[in-house]
């Protein structure tokens, strides 16, 4: 191919000339150009090297289907692999690099690949490296990722800013071409909320094709203009409609390359729209089919209508002297421009009996006809040399001889059309055959989506634009929305321009001489691998892709499906319509993962929540640790600075004297009405009914398949009114189980919940000095012994400001929980700690908690892991045998009762100095250690009061084994540390310290 | 004495930042003026108690979540099919009246004013940034001035209502506050923005 720009013509801006680079070399395009019709008219054939083979290649189309010409654009962080030359939007300083190539494009010294061709046939990496077993196929997979494969990413993260966003439109008409704009138009005048979608730079579709100063770029600029005065209506240029789904709802995506926005400015550079309608109008158009014959992958054989594209939109001839080779007669469009341009230019029509009108037009124009006849190879090693003419006889059928070998720098091809019926297929609608377009048409559509024009097979311009405004009028109608009649005008096309393609179906183009025809370019995937694939019994189009790989990569065979699948009919002797095609799902072309992920990364990754306490901790030395969605104080800098020298001593704080710690992140749920009690009775495995009022009770609470859902204490504040804790990591899910019941289940039940959990900041005052402390803080409260005993609560209010105290006690010291609105929890956190100076009250954080906790052998997140039943925690004798509480059935079946269940048991290290770790596998002292073991670690800390290392954890048969050494094993660190089984109750067994 | 804060009161500066072009078409941050006082009753009894809880609060009792009303008592709410909220202003008898006048065993009168922080976006980009993250149809046309819906942003839960054309006003919950403020923040940089926090009415 030896393209040129020609003198004028066009819709390129030639006052705006963009320098751009390719393969480090400057190249000179136009305003208007994509990169692939710069590289056109810059004269480049050669784009790229094969996937597979390292075979040459170029560029095939003028759109989103391109299978052959995919580069790499930008540099550094910002460098992007495996995009279609063919829609990139020219802009300077443009970096692009060619693919697939080692040391240069050039000179491709993997190009070696072509002499193994024989064994690099389908199903070759099964075959070859998966066949000897896994290990085999690890060690070989870097070399072949390396040897094949198309471009690399940048490893930097990408600097770029993406975004999600909702739109919402009554009608969505996805395609600019003449049946989405009729559709636009027509809709749009009937006042609804339009939005038409295109995912080029400019709106028309194949009507960019047409000649300038004709009647449908007049046609085009007129709707255009006239859709531009409507409001109601936006054009979304530069926007991909991916995916269609439920609902009426589309996936785009919308690119912004050319505004060339700096991240910091906040502009993103692609925005992924999640878009609602009421309707949808699909004008997706139609792409063209190759035609498969030997070498027709060399750079320079084309779609015909690609290199009309090129010619009439971007002023760029694809060569000097063009073979057009068609089974239709679509291809004469292009024949004739490209002749009044001064190509020279030769038809080889496959069909016989061509109609006078396109020969007498032929004649006219210095076009040769050649009838009956078909290119069977394309000569020329880096790029066509030469169209080798033989007599076509039919399907199946090989020419004897050859007839001549026509010079010529480009092949241009035209097998027929295929609709793009992919978003017609994503709701699951099968595309069915049409034998008299050869092609496949969208099926059955759900109500309220329309297709119309070259999407379902219509290709002429009139019958496009009538179906697109009927198209537009039935959305409205869906929308609920009227157009007025003669809303659309009509081009005035010579009536002879039916569209009508008359096309003979050609798959496989014989020669007499062997030779690769290819069916997937982007894959490399020829017509005996579809032949191999058939024979070894890959017969199904979706098993045939899935061994071959046809149709995979980023063009998704847009231009080869339709080829592969007839060719594997031929194989079956079935009806193409029988082979049927493989599913069509989003997106329709690539997006990129930065875009799907929006702004959904870094800080903005998952939700955060901060305790009413935070802003505290932040200012007082406080380290964080994520907990679930939550960011808690982990430790305070007063006791440390490391996190393990840190607990011990804030540990020892709480044991020797008084610490307050921040509990506001607990569940905290407000269960009020009369049938408050009754709830909770049905609910808890314990009972609630006759908790006394000031009185809190510890209570379990299973799912419906009798596992522990959860615990915490709830306190009765009035006949009608409990303040339920839950623990932090499982609020939201009591609170929606509790919802679910009472909505669903016990509607009878006059209970309303509420969640209290943002509404009140929670602290622990913990240690034998914390009466005295509170005592001191709040003088109006009475916390003696007498007055508020182990579990009992009292509602008051300091200084105007209500505050509930229970005395609860997590740590096994004598404790208390204080609550208020969280508005003055940094206020009351600070008077505490202000009244409890005398006694040397210190913050401490939850790495003490939590160890606090191991030592006292209460259980919490870390055991409770929604496998245990309540006897594996000790906590069997709760349950009340005297009532129903939900999950009881369940509770009882017989795998809940098993002896060797894993069960909870404490831990003490037999090994000072040794570490033990969390989540550690647990063994008997005579097993072999391999495998799951019989328990694990869940919980590990040193204990201050007993000075070694202590753990809690779940052990086959629990405590049965009580005394027992038995061993931990750390696979990870190859560590294993002898440990001996302990009752969880390490320290305070009596709770004298609890009841002081 | 106790001072009361709100959950943006140590996190938001006073600050501006100019967009894509130097725009700077934005004003959000947070309104902390308000309390919450929560107003439910049982399915039983719910449809007897409106007419108390209309002169209660001296005013309708919206019937949709899509539509609150305005009372003397303050904005109220539907937030459930037997809950309502009433955003009132920041010192407020309204839970201890409403304790009175509604009976322990017909409904449950809860203060949420700490539960939630009131965020807002005000300016001409208002609509759009708050495209970015809530899935419902903003245009004026489909959620005009007045108009609430319970739904979420970056999978916070909140409510949202607008109260100008070039308004929204957000109740998120209290913890996920700074989290929500920041994706708001984030959002709105394009259009360009003016971080306040407003003063009492």
């Amino acid at each position: 191919m030896s393209g040129f720009r020609t003198p004028t013509g066009g819709r390129i801006d030639r006052t705006r000339p963009i320098a751009f680079s390719f393969d480090g070399r400057p190249v000179i395009g136009y305003r208007g150009d994509t990169l692939a019709s710069a590289l056109v008219a810059a004269g480049v054939t050669l784009t790229g090297r094969s996937f597979k083979y390292h075979r040459p290649r170029g560029i095939v189309t003028a759109g989103p289907e391109e299978p052959a010409a995919l580069v790499t654009l930008g540099e550094g962080a910002r460098r992007e692999p495996n995009l279609p030359a063919t829609t990139v939007e020219l802009v300077d300083g443009l970096v692009a690099e060619s693919q697939n190539r080692w040391p240069s494009l050039g000179l491709d010294l993997m190009a070696v690949n072509q002499l193994a061709a024989p064994v690099l046939a389908a199903g070759f990496y099964y075959k070859t490296f998966m066949g000897p077993g896994e290990k085999a196929w690890m060690g070989y997979e870097p070399f072949i990722r390396r040897a094949a494969g198309l471009g690399r990413a940048g490893r930097e993260p990408d600097p770029d800013r993406y975004e999600g966003r909702h739109a919402f439109a009554d009608i969505a008409v996805v395609g600019s071409g003449p049946a989405g704009l009729a559709a636009a138009l027509a809709a749009g005048r009937s006042g609804a909320r339009v939005l038409l979608i295109e995912q080029d730079f400019e709106a028309g579709g194949s009507l960019l094709a047409e000649p300038e100063g004709g009647v449908e770029a007049a046609w085009r600029a007129r709707v255009l203009g006239e859709i531009a005065s409507l409001p109601n209506v936006t054009l979304a240029l530069r926007t991909t409609a991916f995916g269609l789904y439920d609902h009426m709802t589309l996936g785009l995506v919308e690119r912004r390359d050319h505004e060339r926005a700096d991240p910091a400015s906040g502009r993103a550079r692609q925005v992924v729209v999640t878009l609602r309608a009421k309707a949808v109008v699909l004008a997706t158009g139609a792409i063209e089919r190759p035609l498969v014959f030997n070498n027709n992958d060399r750079p320079g054989v084309m779609l015909a209508s690609a290199a009309r594209t090129y010619l009439n939109r971007f002023g760029a001839a694809v060569g000097r002297r063009a073979v057009i080779v068609t089974n239709n007669d679509s291809a004469y469009r292009t024949a004739f421009d490209l002749a009044d341009a001064g190509v020279a230019v030769a038809v080889a029509d496959l069909r016989r009996g061509l109609d006078e009108f396109v020969r007498a037009r032929a004649l006219a124009k210095n076009v040769e006809l050649l009838s009956g006849i078909a290119v069977v190879e394309a000569a020329g090693r880096g790029g066509v040399k030469q169209a080798v003419l033989a007599e076509y006889r039919g399907e199946g059928e090989t020419p004897a001889f050859l007839l001549e070998r026509r010079e010529a720098d480009t092949i241009l091809v035209s097998g027929g059309w295929t609709p793009a019926v992919h978003l017609a297929s994503h709701l699951g609608g099968r595309p069915h055959y049409r034998e008299d377009i050869a092609a496949f048409v969208p099926g059955r559509l759900p109500a309220g989506i329309v297709a119309a024009g070259a999407a379902i097979g219509t290709f002429g311009l009139v019958s496009a634009i009538a179906e697109g405004e009927a198209a537009g009028r039935l959305a409205a109608g869906a929308a609920d929305a009227r157009v007025p009649s003669g809303s659309v005008p009509r081009p005035e096309v010579d009536a002879a321009e039916t569209g009508d393609l008359r096309i003979e179906p050609a798959w496989h183009i014989r020669a007499p001489k062997k030779g690769k025809a290819f069916v997937d370019l982007q894959n490399d995937v020829t017509t005996s691998d579809v032949a191999l694939a058939y024979r070894e019994g890959y017969r199904s189009v979706e098993h045939l892709k899935r061994y071959t790989t046809l149709g995979m990569g980023t063009d998704q065979g847009k231009t080869s499906n339709v080829n592969a699948l007839a060719l594997m009919a031929g194989h079956r002797s079935v009806a193409v319509a029988e082979a049927g095609t493989t599913t069509f799902r989003p997106p329709f072309t690539p997006v990129a993962i930065g875009a799907l992920a929006g702004r959904g990364i870094g800080r903005h990754f998952r939700p955060v929540r901060r305790s009413p306490l935070h802003d505290w901790h932040v200012r007082n030395g406080g380290e964080f640790i994520e907990a679930g969605p939550w960011l808690r104080a982990w430790y305070y800098h007063w006791a440390g600075a490391t996190p393990a020298d840190a607990y011990v001593r804030e540990m020892e704080v709480v044991r020797r004297g008084v610490g307050i710690a921040d509990v506001s992140t607990l569940g905290k749920i407000e269960v009020a009405g009369p049938d408050a009690a009754e709830l909770l009775e049905r609910v808890y495995v314990n009972g609630f009914r006759k908790l006394p009022v000031g009185k809190a009770r510890y209570g379990v609470m299973l799912g419906d398949d009798g596992i522990v859902l959860d615990d915490g204490t709830t306190t009765r504040l009035s006949e009608t009114s409990f303040f339920m804790t839950t623990t932090t990591a499982m609020a939201g899910e009591v609170m929606s189980w509790l919802e679910f019941l009472i909505e669903t289940a016990w509607t009878d039940l006059d209970v309303h919940l509420t969640s209290l959990t943002d509404e009140w900041a929670g602290m622990a005052v913990a240690g034998p000095r914390s009466r005295d402390v509170l005592a001191r803080a709040l003088p109006g409260f009475d916390l003696s012994g007498e007055a508020l005993g182990f579990m009992g609560a009292v509602d008051g209010h300091h200084e105007g400001v209500p505050v509930r105290v229970l005395r609860l006690s997590f740590s096994g010291e004598l404790a208390y929980e204080v609550y208020c609105p969280a508005d003055y929890g940094i206020a009351l956190f600070e008077h505490i700690l202000k009244a409890g100076e005398p006694e040397g009250i210190r913050p401490y954080g939850l790495e003490a908690l939590a160890s606090l906790r191991i030592e006292k052998g209460h259980v919490a997140g870390l055991e409770l892991d929604h496998r245990n039943t309540l006897g594996d925690l000790g906590l069997a004798r709760m349950a009340s045998k005297a009532k129903p509480f939900v999950g009881r059935p369940l509770a009882g079946r017989p795998a809940h009762a098993g002896k060797d269940r894993w069960s909870l048991v404490g831990l003490e290290s037999l090994e000072p100095g040794a570490p033990v770790r969390g989540g550690s596998i647990l063994f008997a002292a005579s097993d072999t250690i391999r495998g799951h073991g019989r328990g694990y670690i869940t919980s590990v800390t040193w204990s201050t009061e007993l000075n070694r290392t202590i753990a809690l954890g779940l052990y086959e048969g629990g405590l049965a084994h009580e005394g027992e050494e038995i061993i931990a094993a750390f696979p990870l660190k190859d560590e294993q540390v002898r440990l001996r089984i302990v009752s969880p109750h390490f320290i305070d067994r009596e709770g004298k310290r609890l009841n002081a | 004495m106790l001072e009361r804060a709100s959950a943006l009161a140590g996190a938001l500066e006073p600050a501006s930042r100019a967009g894509a072009g130097g725009a700077m078409g934005l004003r959000l941050g947070e309104n902390p003026h308000f309390s919450l006082v929560q107003i439910a009753g049982f399915a039983s009894t719910f449809a007897g108690l409106q007419g108390e809880i209309a002169s209660l609060l001296g005013g309708p009792v919206p019937q949709l979540a899509r539509t609150p009303e305005k009372t003397a008592a303050g904005l109220v709410f539907r937030t459930g099919h037997a809950q309502l909220w009433v955003i009132g202003p920041e010192r407020s008898d309204l839970s201890a009246k409403a304790r009175a006048a509604i009976p322990a065993g017909k409904g449950v009168v809860t203060d949420l004013s700490s539960a939630r922080t009131r965020l807002f976006v005000e300016g001409e980009a208002a609509a759009s940034t708050l495209a970015k993250g809530i899935p419902l149809d903003l245009d004026p046309g489909a959620f005009p001035v007045g108009t609430a819906a319970m739904t979420g942003v970056h999978h916070v839960p909140i409510l949202l209502h607008r109260p100008g054309e070039r308004r929204f006003d957000i109740y998120v919950m209290r913890t996920f506050a700074l989290f929500a403020f920041e994706w708001l923040a984030d959002a709105a940089l394009e259009f360009g923005y003016r971080i306040e926090t407003e003063a009492a009415a």
